[in-house]
């Protein structure tokens, strides 16, 4: 009788997870292959990234220009965006990617792996991964990666059953940031250490940007680290060093462009991070200006930019 | 250790392979396998707090012991308010301590004698209301000499640490459960195979109904003071299916636990919603904890005998009482106050024991006068249970004021198909499956395997799809 009773339970279980297995496989499937990308035919640069970018970039004023980034997106989720995009656009010629202070930390792996933010992003980008990729969150994560295999069977399904696979509306894009915090945050907070934080750092964040630059790369896609402006007292800051060493050794072949010190007043920010719509309209003028005036073209962009920001800055455009 | 979580889902097979392939020869070492899984299962949340369990097992073992050996009344007197104190000592510490501490200080500023004493730190327990209560059964049965005192302490231990019911009960009596651990249990395959259905129906209730509830009315609760009205019911009704969802789910997989190991626990909960009037609905919440209150506290207090105003007293007594040992905060004993209220007018005209048959028994409608005293009691609840949600009095009110405003005839802010819907289905298999044990307890009806197998499969894949973000079980706080 008990070994019947183990028999039995064994046989329903083994069957409840094929079938289980086979469901989520096949919808995954169903979805990857439907899945529609397709940005309109003009656009030839994007930027990828989290917040910073997500806030930065008014992409309605920018020409051939589309935002994509999104809040609380680490690079691993990102990856999967990128490659679906840039398959399924030939038109996109550079790619810009946010590469900030707060990204090398190893706070990131929550990003990739914490229930929260799997939650929201799995489920999204779960057709376009791998068994490799799948394995980071199993192993990570297990308990977190079943709850959100299931919320994301329920997407896929509804996909299948709405034959909607269209994904160009949960992707990311500008986010006009009504915010004015700024002012209080500076007055509130203790004066800005300028001790050097010990960091450790997220691999799995760096090693999916890695894979983002490579994957671009290979299509004949120019990429382009970039740091959006960030208030000076951005406690970020506090990991410069060991942020502009890794730049240095992880990425010495990839441009970067570095708009941190891109002169906003505090109404400007809607806190110490991230740029209201108000600074997000003068900081995208200012860049879609620079794309008019080919900086990417140019021998020595940082200096160029560097310059520019400088002249900004005198001709009292930025009021402190 | 969470029953719903991936360390007890790996933990249970373990254990019930070495209970019944390597331990099933020898009623010790069964009995040992299971102090040892329930320490590892408690020990799980936080090893410190085994010491407590421990201690108090030791206690009241001594304790029975020399209740045996003793027939000086005064003597045993001593003993048992030995292990009272001692037991009650630590719930009271752990549990109220804080909130005495804080009365006594606002008491002492409202005389105009502010003082100024800082409250501990002090961590909860978890199930220790539970397994406090379920030793001093023990005790007082032993006291009361309806129950021999047990000599294998390694049985002793097992009962007061069962590790299926051990945080958040059905709170077992001794002469009911201890019983079972010094018989040689043999593998019963339909006792098994029902345990396996009831903890599937558990993980539903907890994982689908009470998990996705538990999003609506934290939602709704956190933010009361920006919804209206008709939505503050709407949250109201989330936590009223919350509550039954996760500690009714909680029974059953601890009864279906208890199962596959051979042992039979009380039921704890019989479709409560159902009931027709109050004191029906106390009949069938949390039983153990109500008969335990009723045959330890009710009785000895003279029960419903005596006059009206001793009447009056005792049954404020037992449900304030009740109130204050779900939590160490004043919306608890409004709660039991307000119980009490609502079950006193049952009492005192002798209604209050109307309704002992399921309802509807052998039908499949109830009628029309059922139906209307079913959704009364269920109201009546409903809004009981906003007290039992709420963080303090204040927010109470302003609760319950927004409720009976004019926007209480406006659209609800939210409106949670998806929910509603899932929540109609497990009324329906509920209410279908209310003359048995548990809602899917009949499912036998059905000869072939295949028809039964396919309801399993069904249950399984909905629980896969539908589950809510995975919430603690509520009764672990108490």
């Amino acid at each position: 009788m008990m070994r019947q009773f183990i028999k039995l339970s064994i046989t329903f279980f083994i069957v409840l997870f094929t079938f289980i297995f086979v469901l989520v496989e096949s919808s995954e499937y169903i979805v990857n292959k439907n899945s529609d990308f397709k940005l309109s035919n003009n656009i030839k640069h994007l930027v990828l990234g989290h917040s910073h970018p997500e806030c930065a970039f008014n992409d309605s004023i920018i020409e051939n220009f589309k935002n994509i980034s999104q809040s609380g997106e680490s690079y691993f989720y990102t990856y999967f965006k990128a490659k679906k995009i840039i398959e399924q656009n030939p038109s996109i010629e550079t790619v810009f990617i946010e590469f900030t202070n707060n990204q090398i930390n190893e706070s990131m792996n929550s990003w990739i792996w914490k229930e929260k933010y799997m939650n929201s992003k799995y489920p999204r980008y779960s057709p376009f991964m791998n068994i490799t990729d799948k394995m980071v969150l199993i192993k990570n994560n297990l308990s977190g990666y079943l709850n959100s295999t299931s919320l994301s069977l329920k997407d896929n399904l509804g996909r299948v059953i709405k034959q909607n696979f269209n994904y160009t509306n949960s992707i990311g894009g500008y986010r006009y940031l009504e915010r004015y915090k700024t002012d209080s945050l500076v007055k509130t907070m203790n004066l800005y250490s300028s001790q050097l934080d010990v960091v450790e750092v997220s691999e799995y964040n760096l090693k999916y940007l890695s894979k983002i630059i490579y994957l671009c790369e290979e299509q004949g896609i120019r990429v382009f680290l970039i740091r959006s402006p960030q208030h000076s007292m951005y406690s970020g800051y506090s990991n410069e060093n060991i942020y502009q060493e890794i730049r240095n050794n992880l990425f010495p072949s990839t441009e970067y462009l570095d708009f941190s010190k891109f002169p906003l007043d505090n109404s400007e920010f809607g806190d110490l991070e991230h740029i209201n719509h108000k600074g997000a309209k003068v900081f995208s003028n200012w860049f879609s200006k620079l794309l008019i005036m080919n900086i990417l073209e140019k021998r020595n962009k940082q200096e160029f930019i560097n310059k520019e920001i400088k002249e900004r800055t005198h001709n009292n455009v930025y009021k402190i | 250790m969470f029953f719903n979580s991936i360390d007890f889902a790996i933990f249970l097979p373990v254990i019930f392979i070495l209970y019944w392939f390597v331990a099933n020869k020898n009623l010790k070492l069964q009995n040992f396998l299971i102090v040892v899984a329930s320490y590892i299962f408690y020990g799980w949340w936080d090893w410190r707090f085994l010491s407590l369990i421990l201690f108090s097992t030791l206690i009241d073992y001594s304790v029975g012991i020399r209740l045996s050996k003793q027939d000086n009344i005064s003597k045993r007197k001593i003993l048992l308010w030995i292990s009272i104190l001692v037991n009650l000592g630590f719930l009271g510490f752990f549990k109220y301590y804080n909130f005495f501490l804080d009365n006594f200080i606002t008491a002492f500023s409202f005389f105009g004698t502010p003082i100024n004493v800082k409250g501990l730190n002090i961590i909860l327990p978890v199930g220790i209301s539970f397994y406090t209560f379920q030793t001093l059964s023990y005790t007082i049965d032993v006291y009361k000499r309806k129950l021999e005192p047990t000599k294998d302490f390694i049985a002793f231990t097992a009962f007061v640490s069962f590790f299926p019911q051990l945080v958040a009960g059905p709170i077992e009596r001794a002469t009911h459960l201890l019983p079972q651990f010094h018989k040689r249990r043999k593998f019963d395959y339909a006792l098994a195979v029902d345990g396996m259905r009831q903890i599937l129906w558990g993980l539903f209730k907890k994982i689908v109904i009470a998990d996705n509830c538990a999003e609506l009315a934290n939602q709704i609760f956190n933010n009361s003071a920006d919804m209206n009205g008709s939505t503050l019911v709407l949250g109201a009704i989330s936590f009223t299916f919350q509550i039954y969802g996760d500690f009714s789910g909680y029974s059953d997989i601890a009864i279906g636990t208890s199962r596959l190991f051979g042992f039979n626990l009380k039921q704890n909960f019989a479709f409560p919603y159902f009931s027709r009037d109050i004191s029906e609905f106390w009949r069938r919440w949390h039983i153990s904890l109500s008969t335990w209150f009723r045959d330890y506290l009710y009785i000895p207090l003279g029960g419903s005998r005596g006059g009206t105003w001793m009447k009056i007293r005792n049954t404020f007594i037992i449900f304030i009482v009740s109130g204050f040992w779900h939590g160490a905060n004043w919306t608890f004993i409004v709660w039991g106050a307000l119980n009490a209220i609502y079950f006193l007018p049952l009492l005192l005209t002798n209604n209050n024991r109307n309704n002992l048959e399921t309802v509807a028994k052998g039908k499949l409608f109830p009628s029309l006068k059922e139906l209307s005293f079913m959704l009364l009691t269920f109201g009546l609840t409903v809004f009981a249970w906003i007290f039992f949600r709420v963080n303090n009095i204040g927010h109470a009110i302003s609760y319950i004021s927004e409720i009976f405003s004019s926007s209480l005839f406006t659209i609800p802010e939210i409106r949670p198909r998806k929910l509603i819907l899932l929540i109609m289905f497990f009324v329906l298999i509920e209410w279908l499956g209310r003359e048995g044990q548990y809602a899917i307890s009949g499912i036998n009806v059905f000869e072939r395997r295949i028809y039964r197998w396919g309801i399993y499969f069904s249950i399984c894949l909905l629980i896969f799809i539908f589950q809510g973000k995975q919430q603690e079980f509520i009764y672990f706080q108490f």
